[in-house]
């Protein structure tokens, strides 16, 4: 159907009135000429106002004189006649194409330059100093973009930037984007060289102690709390054994020395974690009804488009989902569409069994503690406490997870470590 | 057809052979025995295939000749829609169809 009325504005048509005694004796006549007409009206005064093409419009003269009747045209419509009312208004035609050649001359050029980290704020350049090392490379506001050789501004800007890992520009529209990623800092080289302790990060019970550098200050099977020095970076003077030695050099072996402790501590850690279940548990199940709302949201108040605030269920969810306008630059539009969904849903409420609470509870709880847990922490054995009764609607159970793992960590001390330690290691 | 009773008789024979031809063959009738075919959809829009004129065309009555006579269609606020040689498109509320 649109097609046809797109081939007969294209082609052109004209609205005609016949007037007779017999109009449908012209109808008739016509269908015999094999001519198309439509949107035949029946007007009050009984003339027959219809449509046709307006090639057609020289067999109809004859047609009209045969069955007495007279015809008028009433319009004309269509693509032939609209050009032809172009052509007395020239200028207005000047003018439409000049406006669209302006806005693709336009559009050729570049108005904006925008500056887009690709991993979070910038924290070695500014955007400003990106952009204006960019305008000094020539790419800045009025510049054409087929001008500018994308792959060589990159490079230049790579080169000028020495911060700078890698740049990528594009272009959307009339807007220049820099994407930009930063070089990673290079951790300082001087914090391996600080003396350090190791600490524990966790409550736990030695199993393990490898020390590589620095004093021991535990042994295994010893309970350590969290914070306690396990590897210390201050080593102490040791009492010295024999007595010949020490009438040897007796001053060096007093003072005490700072290193940077090494070594692994793996200790056994409890995790707990307790959990709820209620046995009656409430599952909503949607029905597949839907009803949607639409609103706009101005600066001045909300109106619905479609549907209002108010529906028919009892029991949904909603789903709102906001349509905004597309920003340009810093202009944006203070209109919103909200689109609202409510599905109905059924409450179904589902008893569960005492040992299905306690499973389900003891998965939750598990995942729980599964978040706390280091890499490489080994899980040597776990416990469920159930901590309510058979019958009790709220089933409440106690997780308890033993793991061996590393938990020591680096701390630094104050201080500066020996030059002799830091010679040796040098060798 | 109808001038000449020799013509009508003859025609009147040959008709009923085709008939029992097309019965027998199995072919749709109205292609082959000159009928109408008529798609009304809804109670709003007609449409009216091999059709033979327009007798009368008002808004609340339109008559319209077929090979087997006449189709009556009474209604409110008809217009046609397009008409072509083959088929003829009408639209408004139709309250009724009778074949005369």
């Amino acid at each position: 159907m649109f097609i046809e009325n797109l081939l007969s504005y294209i082609e052109g048509y004209i609205i005609l009135d016949i007037k007779g005694d017999n109009p449908e004796n012209f109808l008739n006549l016509a269908l015999e000429r094999r001519i198309r007409l439509w949107d035949i009206l029946r007007n009050p005064d009984g003339n027959i106002r219809f449509k046709m093409p307006v090639k057609d419009y020289r067999l109809i003269r004859p047609l009209a004189r045969e069955s007495n009747c007279r015809v008028h045209i009433m319009d004309k419509r269509g693509l032939p006649f609209f050009i032809n009312r172009l052509r007395g208004r020239k200028f207005m035609v000047v003018g439409f194409a000049t406006f669209f050649i302006t806005i693709y001359f336009l559009s050729t050029f570049i108005w904006v330059v925008d500056v887009k980290p690709e991993n979070g704020p910038l924290r070695q350049v500014t955007v400003d100093k990106v952009i204006s090392v960019a305008r000094q490379e020539g790419l800045k506001p009025g510049v054409r973009k087929n001008s500018l050789d994308i792959r060589a501004l990159e490079h230049q800007l790579e080169q000028r930037l020495p911060q700078v890992a890698w740049v990528g520009i594009s272009f959307s529209g009339t807007k220049a984007n820099i994407n930009l990623v930063e070089k990673a800092i290079p951790p300082k080289e001087d914090t391996f060289d600080r003396p350090a302790s190791i600490i524990a990060v966790k409550d736990g019970v030695i199993k393990q102690l490898l020390v590589i550098n620095g004093e021991g200050r535990v042994a295994v099977g010893d309970t350590v709390r969290r914070g306690e020095v396990l590897i210390s970076g201050l080593i102490l003077p040791s009492e010295p054994k024999d007595k010949e030695e020490e009438k040897d050099k007796p001053k060096k072996v007093l003072k005490p020395r700072l290193v940077r402790a090494k070594g692994i501590v793996r200790a056994r850690v409890w995790y707990g974690k307790k959990c709820e279940i209620n046995r009656q548990q409430v599952q909503e199940i949607p029905t597949g009804r839907q009803q949607t709302a639409i609103k706009v949201i101005t600066s001045k108040g909300q109106f619905f488009i479609k549907g209002s605030a108010r529906h028919l269920y009892k029991n949904y969810q909603q789903d709102n989902k906001v349509i905004k306008l597309p920003s340009w630059g810093k202009f944006s539009i203070p209109v919103e569409l909200v689109v609202t969904t409510y599905s109905e849903v059924k409450i179904k409420r589902n008893d569960l069994k005492y040992e299905q609470a306690v499973s389900i509870g003891t998965k939750k709880a598990l995942d729980l503690i599964k978040k706390d847990l280091p890499k490489g922490a080994k899980v040597i054995a776990r416990k469920i406490i159930p901590l309510s009764k058979p019958e009790d609607k709220l089933v409440r159970i106690r997780v308890l997870l033993e793991t061996e793992e590393e938990i020591g960590k680096s701390v630094p001390l104050k201080g500066k470590i020996d030059q002799g330690e830091k010679d040796n290691k040098n060798k | 057809m109808e001038k000449s009773h020799f013509l009508f008789g003859w025609s009147d024979k040959a008709k009923r052979m085709e008939k029992v031809l097309t019965d027998f063959l199995d072919l749709p009738q109205d292609a082959v025995l000159d009928l109408p075919r008529l798609t009304l959809v809804g109670r709003n829009r007609l449409v009216l295939e091999n059709h033979r004129g327009i007798k009368e065309y008002q808004s609340n009555l339109i008559r319209l000749k077929l090979t087997i006579g006449e189709l009556r269609i009474k209604g409110a606020g008809m217009l046609l829609r397009e008409i072509k040689p083959d088929a003829i498109a009408l639209e408004g509320e139709i309250q009724s169809l009778e074949f005369r």
